[in-house]
């Protein structure tokens, strides 16, 4: 993975010094650029110096900023993960009732309305879908800031302080219902279909024989079962979007892991992109784990190791 | 008077090419205190019959009339919220995959608990004791309580869904093919096991089966279904050993005999007709080898303990040696 980004990102086309240099700069300063950077050494050096870092866990520095490209992730990441998980959280738990509803009232007006509707959201693109909310929720309205993470001129001392103020959540709101439209379909689709599967079990009809109220067969057997895919999806879908959303924070101007991997990839700062590659890819891999993790806990069929 | 008895009853399944009758003019009567062996080849309308006197038919399926009076009432025609206070308490079920049957994520002892403690008002601890004495009863340690269903074999799950049908007691048990999905050894010892308890516990039970060797071997009485209708019912002993219709005839040389006896299996040729449009008239009669111009009309019921609806009843001894003979049932 972190050859593969070493690679690609040199193979893609750009001058990391373009940034630096107006075009009045001569030769020399350049080639004093590239040095301080390391890029007048041969590729296969840097290649080793740069695993060599890596492996003890220095992501190295930022060419554009000149701060290590830890500290400018590090910055970034709360903002991500704040951002993801109110969305992804708001987007499952209006997913799952939503669907759990639908599978109920099945061929009736409500499924006529709200699966296509449901539809159109998910297969909406993310930067259309937020120019909207920008235009009519902070443009027109000025409901809503039109991006960023705090109003300009407000200063926090921790990030404590900066998470609890209503400020933050006030310009978190756009950019979290925008990720939350996109991302609902997905929970709402699965677990309609995974609930009219499971209300077609034996068990369930068993459950109706027993006399059990409706709740009880509902909650107890048909949800608790329904569950298990959409648990595994909320995980991937976790990990998947702490990379995938540098749409929206592009749209809303988000001081996320998505802008810094956006502008790094656009000054050709190599280090600062390959360090949030490689966060990204490593929180896919971690919730990849906890999907499977979480399912062993819930579903007594799979079970980690040869535990008993 | 029987504890169940079921008249003129009719289930029909809404399907697109229109009202399926998989159950079309029922009549049975199950006496208290006794097993009565349903018995009848695939889609002859058996397992619809046990879903509508449980009451869970599906979406598509529906009563199109007549009773079933069970304990003196009507329960085919009570509300909801009535027909759910006697479900389980008076008659439960035994079902046929005990796999499905039970919930995957949840242990025995909640499965037990569930029942236990809101259908039968239990207090948690007097449940759970109930529940071990459950176990014991049907074979079980209770220490298996706090498994999974997927950690029990065929036999065990089958053993605790006996378990959970007779959790509250109740006056009927309805079993649909409560043996099939096992070996011909287990399936012995899970109907050991029903009917050992069917007769200290006193209760009824109705066993739906396609194979008459667990009749046999496990009913006090059978009644015989054919293309939705039944066809022949009495006492085990006398309508196997003695069959008035023809398709019991077939029936009973189309299974290996229990005793060993060297005999020629000889199937029954063609298949039922289509319950979409059944035909006037006795429904066996395009495969009856004994069929007669008067067959095209409804036949008689007989009176009486063992009956049967047949227009050639009179003859049924003669028949029944034609019909042991292989070459009767030779396609023509």
């Amino acid at each position: 993975m972190s050859s593969l980004t070493f690679i690609l990102f040199r193979l893609a086309p750009g001058d990391p010094t373009i940034n630096f240099l107006s075009p009045s700069f001569n030769e020399e300063t350049r080639a004093a650029l590239m040095k301080s950077f390391g890029l007048d050494k041969p590729l296969w050096e840097q290649y080793f110096i740069y695993m060599g870092n890596l492996l003890q866990g220095n992501l190295g520095q930022s060419f554009l900023q000149g701060k290590p490209v830890a500290v400018l992730l590090a910055d970034a990441l709360p903002n991500t993960v704040l951002l993801t998980l109110v969305s992804l959280t708001a987007a499952y738990a209006f997913g799952i009732v939503a669907g759990a509803f639908l599978a109920f009232h099945r061929g009736g007006l409500v499924e006529a309305v709200s699966i296509p509707a449901a539809l159109a959201t998910r297969a909406a693109p993310e930067f259309w879908l937020g120019m909207l909310l920008l235009a009519g929720l902070a443009f027109q309205t000025g409901w809503f800031p039109t991006g960023g993470a705090l109003s300009p001129g407000r200063e926090m001392n921790s990030f404590a302080e900066r998470f609890m103020s209503g400020d933050f959540w006030w310009h978190l709101a756009l950019p979290a219902l925008t990720l939350m439209l996109y991302l609902q379909g997905l929970p709402l689709l699965l677990m309609r279909a995974t609930m009219l599967e499971v209300l077609n079990d034996e068990f369930i009809v068993m459950a109706k024989m027993k006399g059990l109220s409706r709740w009880s067969v509902v909650m107890r057997h048909a949800a608790r079962n329904a569950l298990l895919p959409v648990v595994t999806a909320f995980a991937l879908g976790l990990g998947a979007s702490i990379g995938g959303n540098v749409v929206v924070e592009t749209v809303f101007a988000w001081p996320g892991i998505g802008r810094v991997l956006v502008t790094a990839v656009q000054s050709a700062d190599y280090p600062l992109a390959q360090g949030a590659f490689i966060l990204i890819a490593a929180s896919l891999v971690t919730m990849n784990t906890l999907a499977d993790l979480a399912y062993a806990a819930l579903d007594p069929r799979v079970s980690v190791g040869a535990k008993r | 008077m029987s504890l169940l008895s079921v008249r003129d009853l009719v289930v029909t399944y809404a399907t697109r090419a229109g009202p399926v009758r998989a159950v079309d003019g029922v009549n049975l009567d199950v006496p208290a205190g006794s097993i009565t062996g349903l018995v009848g080849e695939s889609g002859c309308g058996k397992s619809t019959l046990g879903r509508a006197l449980m009451g869970v038919l599906p979406d598509a399926g529906r009563i199109a009339g007549g009773q079933i009076m069970f304990e003196g009432t009507d329960i085919a025609a009570l509300s909801a919220p009535a027909r759910r206070a006697i479900a389980w308490r008076r008659l439960s079920f035994i079902p046929q995959t005990a796999m499905n049957a039970l919930d995957p994520v949840q242990r025995l002892r909640a499965q037990m608990l569930e029942v236990l403690i809101e259908r039968g008002g239990l207090g948690k601890a007097d449940a759970l004791a109930r529940a071990s004495e459950l176990f014991h009863l049907v074979g079980l340690d209770p220490i298996r309580l706090s498994d999974y269903p997927h950690q029990f074999s065929g036999g065990m799950r089958q053993r605790a869904s006996i378990a959970l049908a007779l959790a509250l007691e109740p006056a009927l048990v309805i079993a649909d093919e409560p043996v099939t999905a096992l070996d011909v050894i287990v399936q012995r010892q899970v109907l050991d096991v029903m009917r050992n308890l069917q007769a200290r516990l006193g209760l009824a039970m109705i066993l739906v089966t396609h194979d008459i060797a667990v009749v046999a071997y496990a009913c006090d009485r059978v009644a015989v279904m054919y293309a939705g209708r039944i066809v022949e019912s009495g006492p085990v002993a006398d309508v196997l050993e003695n069959p008035l219709h023809p398709y019991t005839m077939g029936l009973t040389h189309a299974f290996p005999d229990l005793y060993g006896d060297d005999m020629t299996l000889v199937p029954i040729d063609g298949t039922p007709p289509s319950l979409l449009h059944p035909p006037a008239g006795c429904r066996f009669a395009a495969r009856c080898p004994f069929v007669q111009p008067r067959c095209a009309e409804e036949p008689p019921v007989t009176d009486g303990d063992h009956h049967a609806a047949c227009w050639r009843i009179d003859e049924a001894a003669e028949l029944r040696a034609l019909a042991a003979i292989p070459a009767t049932w030779m396609p023509k």
